[in-house]
């Protein structure tokens, strides 16, 4: 198994230090993600489960412990870690396909090859008819499309998702999780997806990762061998997504005492 | 693909248009090398704008020209007496509703002012007499400049109350020149009322009231308060500073002695008469001193309600260039300070330059 | 593929036909009510004038003949027409915005992309930049040669709302796109190139627009003191100096529509850059 690892976090504590008082967002967190894997961290909101993916993205330092990536040390954010973030964060003064050229665009690949790369990926996440449009003129749905299609387009090795769908209405969000599945299913990419609802993670991930309310460390990992498509309103589905909420909740109800304690204090 | 090359031609275009505007721009002032540049100064900077080589001659009146020459920095190249002989200079001036409602107060402050210029041509016979170091320390005083300069700028002034003959051609012959050069149209003088030039300058001009002024005797009773306008150390208002002058008048001043209270216009002393005109205009003025050119001029074009009561003074200023200048041609392409476009200063600059053929221009 | 392509172009073309209709229904409103306005205001004026009948306050129609005029006629102090005059200012504003530029934009993309430059920089901009352009012509006059004596008045007239615009817009720009932008590969070397100045250009082209205002009322008070070659505001001050008011109006009003007409200019690409980048 460990030989199949694609990233390994050792020890991983990370602590924000601000002026007036330093808040530990990370405490000893150990994880091994599988090439290929679908992985789910979940966690309540403000667990610091974005923290542990902007770690593996390089965008932040850790306080304590290592992150391998093929067994390389991560020591700053590089094209074999694509992102896709909650908020979009498109280029808004590059057109879509533009969009999805960027990252060939910085490495200096000559035009008309990776505009037939990024025509690939417009396909790939069904944005045909709107390569010329600005991020301004589409949906939120669309938008995250582009997302998608902008951090495959760097072929990186493992694609991580920051609540992707957070920002989108029930309906959009089913549908896009539906294509996500596809699109994994297509490429083989290892994707690390953080969310805090349960029915996502059930609905897409081989394994859940549940995580303590902060500082963030591993309550729980269970694996999920249901078939795709999975069914939501099955049997076994609801028995795990008990099971698992279960899990959470307690992290909310503790989460909420500690804040009121801080309070009083 | 096709939208990006129509960006980038009209950035080209764009870039094209720009520099051929700047390129263009370049020619036009080639014209510029033939003919002065004149350009407004105020005249107590005009002695350093010389110095700092910024300009190549100024034309100005005193103290403002010998404060150059005797401080070394510039030369005289003509007196304005060689340009125009005899020609118009300062003038007392009085708005007309304050003439009409204060008669009387009028003819006491000329006679004080007459009394005053009689004075000062006295006092300027002999440089040997009392009188005339009064004068020097009453003229340093005013003119904020050194014994030296105050003396030599005295020596080329003529003080003079009278409105003589030669004074109304003088004027005459101005307002035919402001026509003759655009700056006043035709339509100017008639709409002010007058039939031609002749008729203006003998309407603008009121003698009645300095023929009356002369019979004035003094008095004790306070007759009212001017309030007088005039320009920053002008050493042709010396008239001024003298009239108010304690000493002058053995220990009561001149306005005093006919019962005339007198105080600074708000705003005064103004850099040029130009200025003192729209003080009048705005009601801060009742009468003043200031040069017959821009009451002439901005009477006609702007309407503003004066009249001119008696002479300060003729003559009194200069063309002052640098060493390195020799003649008005080699003032060609070069830029050269004036007071203001209504001084007659500007005007002896276009007169001369159009006797040798040149343009002046800015 | 290419039905559903087409399909959604139609779809997008039929939704902007559709606010084209309605936008240019406002906007014949809108300038409806601005003509209105200006109609108004120059019978207020007339009116105001007649009640007061002084030269200073020339009537509109004398004002509206001294402009035409002075575009068919050399002025009598400087000899150029009015064209000369507007080309004159135009020059002189143009040089002054261009340097400006040229020093504004990749200085405030410093200052707010490094917090040292900043440091280094802030006191000096913060202390120059209270301080009126027209208090700097005397100095100007004698320390430079026409037309970048005039030139450095408008110059720093408009460098520093272009400097102050560009590093709010440099700090403006969303931290999570920069992010974005690092996992994609871009290093700290074209972050500036490919992700900053982009972002940026919408403010920038804020802080051009205001600054092209002021560069023209610094143009106007640097002309009219000890300026060659002529120049509108020149000839503001040469015709107030003669007491030719209604020439003086016709120069002023030629100010201001120069000023509408390059801020307005301005304003349009504003918005045409700001459309055509989608970041609006």
């Amino acid at each position: 198994m460990d030989g199949n690892a694609l990233i390994k976090i050792e020890h991983l504590t990370k602590i924000f230090d601000s002026d007036d008082k330093s808040v530990s967002a990370i405490s000893n967190l150990n994880l091994t993600i599988e090439e290929g894997e679908f992985i789910t961290l979940l966690g309540p909101s403000g667990c610091g489960k974005t923290t542990i993916l902007r770690l593996i993205a390089g965008l932040e330092i850790p306080s304590e412990g290592i992150i391998y990536e093929r067994g390389e040390k991560v020591e700053g954010p590089g094209p074999n870690r694509g992102m896709v973030f909650q908020e979009f964060a498109l280029f808004p003064w590059r057109t879509v396909i533009k969009n999805i050229e960027f990252g060939l665009e910085i490495q200096g690949m000559p035009k008309e090859k990776r505009r037939e790369i990024a025509m690939h990926y417009i396909d790939l996440v069904n944005l045909e008819g709107f390569e010329n449009a600005h991020p301004n003129e589409l949906s939120g749905g669309m938008k995250q499309r582009v997302g998608i299609a902008r951090a495959l387009a760097n072929e990186p090795d493992v694609l991580l998702m920051d609540e992707p769908f957070g920002s989108l209405d029930a309906q959009t969000r089913n549908i896009m999780q539906r294509e996500l599945l596809g699109i994994w299913q297509k490429t083989n990419k290892t994707i690390v997806f953080v969310t805090h609802s349960v029915d996502e993670a059930l609905y897409l991930s081989d394994r859940v990762v549940v995580l303590t309310s902060r500082p963030a460390t591993i309550k729980k990992e269970i694996s999920i061998d249901l078939l795709r498509p999975r069914d939501r309103a099955g049997k076994e589905f609801a028995k795990l997504r008990h099971e698992i909420l279960g899990e959470v909740e307690e992290e909310v109800t503790k989460a909420i005492a500690s804040e009121r304690k801080k309070e009083e204090s | 693909m096709k939208k990006v090359s129509k960006n980038k031609l009209m950035s080209i275009i764009g870039i094209v248009i720009i520099v051929s505007v700047l390129l263009l721009a370049g020619c036009f002032e080639e014209d510029g090398e033939k003919s002065i540049k004149a350009v407004k100064i105020a005249p107590k900077d005009m002695k350093a704008s010389l110095d700092s080589g910024d300009i190549a001659g100024y034309v100005a009146w005193e103290p403002y020209c010998s404060d150059s020459v005797v401080g070394g920095v510039g030369k005289t190249l003509h007196l304005s007496g060689e340009i125009w002989p005899g020609h118009p200079c300062c003038v007392v001036a009085v708005e007309k509703n304050f003439a009409s409602s204060n008669p009387d107060l009028v003819k006491h402050f000329l006679k004080a002012h007459m009394e005053a210029t009689t004075w000062m041509v006295n006092a300027l016979a002999d440089n040997t007499s009392m009188e005339y170091s009064l004068l020097v320390d009453i003229a340093v005083d005013f003119t904020a400049r050194d014994e030296a300069v105050v003396k030599e700028a005295l020596s080329h002034m003529t003080y003079v109350y009278l409105l003589t003959e030669d004074f109304y051609d003088g004027l005459k012959e101005y307002t035919d020149k402001l026509i003759e050069f655009e700056i006043v149209t035709d339509d100017k003088i008639s709409e002010r009322g007058y039939e031609d030039t002749e008729d203006f300058v003998d309407k603008y001009v009121d003698e009645t009231y300095l023929q009356d002024a002369a019979t004035v005797t003094p008095t004790s009773t306070s007759l009212g308060t001017v309030r007088v306008g005039y320009l920053l150390g002008d050493l042709h208002q010396l008239a001024y500073p003298v009239a108010k002058n304690s000493d002058v008048g053995g220990g009561k001043s001149l306005f005093e002695k006919y019962g005339v209270t007198v105080t600074d216009a708000s705003g005064a002393p103004y850099s040029n008469g130009g200025d003192e005109m729209d003080h009048f205009e705005a009601g801060d003025v009742d009468m003043g001193y200031l040069g017959s050119a821009p009451a002439v001029l901005k009477h006609l074009n702007a309407g503003i309600n004066t009249m001119i009561l008696a002479q300060v003074n003729n003559e009194g200023s200069a063309i002052i260039v640098a060493e390195s200048i020799d003649s008005l041609k080699d003032l060609r392409g070069k830029k050269f300070g004036i007071p203001g476009f209504s001084t007659v200063q500007y005007f002896l600059l276009r007169m001369i330059a159009e006797e040798e053929n040149i343009k002046v221009s800015t | 593929m290419n039905k559903k392509a087409s399909k959604a172009q139609k779809n997008r073309t039929f939704f902007l036909s559709f606010f084209k209709v309605k936008k240019n229904r406002d906007r014949l409103i809108h300038l409806g009510i601005s003509i209105l306005a200006v109609i108004i205001f120059i019978l207020a004026w007339d009116l105001y004038a007649q009640l007061q009948n002084k030269p200073y306050l020339p009537r509109p129609h004398m004002v509206f003949d001294a402009l035409i005029a002075s575009f068919f006629n050399r002025d009598p102090f400087s000899q150029r027409y009015m064209g000369e005059h507007i080309l004159a200012s135009m020059v002189r504003i143009l040089y002054g915005f261009i340097i400006a530029f040229i020093l504004a934009v990749p200085l405030g993309l410093l200052m707010g992309w490094s917090k040292h430059v900043h440091n280094a920089g802030n006191p000096i901009v913060e202390l120059i930049r209270p301080i009126p352009p027209i208090a700097w012509i005397p100095f100007a006059i004698v320390f430079f040669d026409e037309p970048f004596d005039t030139a450095f008045i408008v110059f720093l007239g408009i460098f520093f709302p272009v400097l102050i615009n560009t590093i709010f817009g440099v700090k403006r720009i969303d931290p999570i796109i920069i992010d974005a932008a690092k996992t994609l590969g871009v290093t700290k070397r074209n972050m500036l190139q490919k992700v900053i100045f982009p972002a940026v250009i919408p403010t920038l082209m804020t802080g051009i627009r205001i600054g092209l205002g002021i560069g023209w009322m610094c143009i106007v008070a640097a002309e009219m003191v000890g300026v060659t070659g002529g120049g509108v505001g020149f000839y503001i001050s040469a015709m107030a100096d003669v007491g030719r008011y209604d020439d003086m109006f016709a120069g002023m009003i030629v100010i201001g529509i120069l000023g509408f007409i390059t801020v307005g200019g301005a304003s349009y690409i504003e918005r045409r850059v700001s459309r055509w980048m989608g970041m609006r």
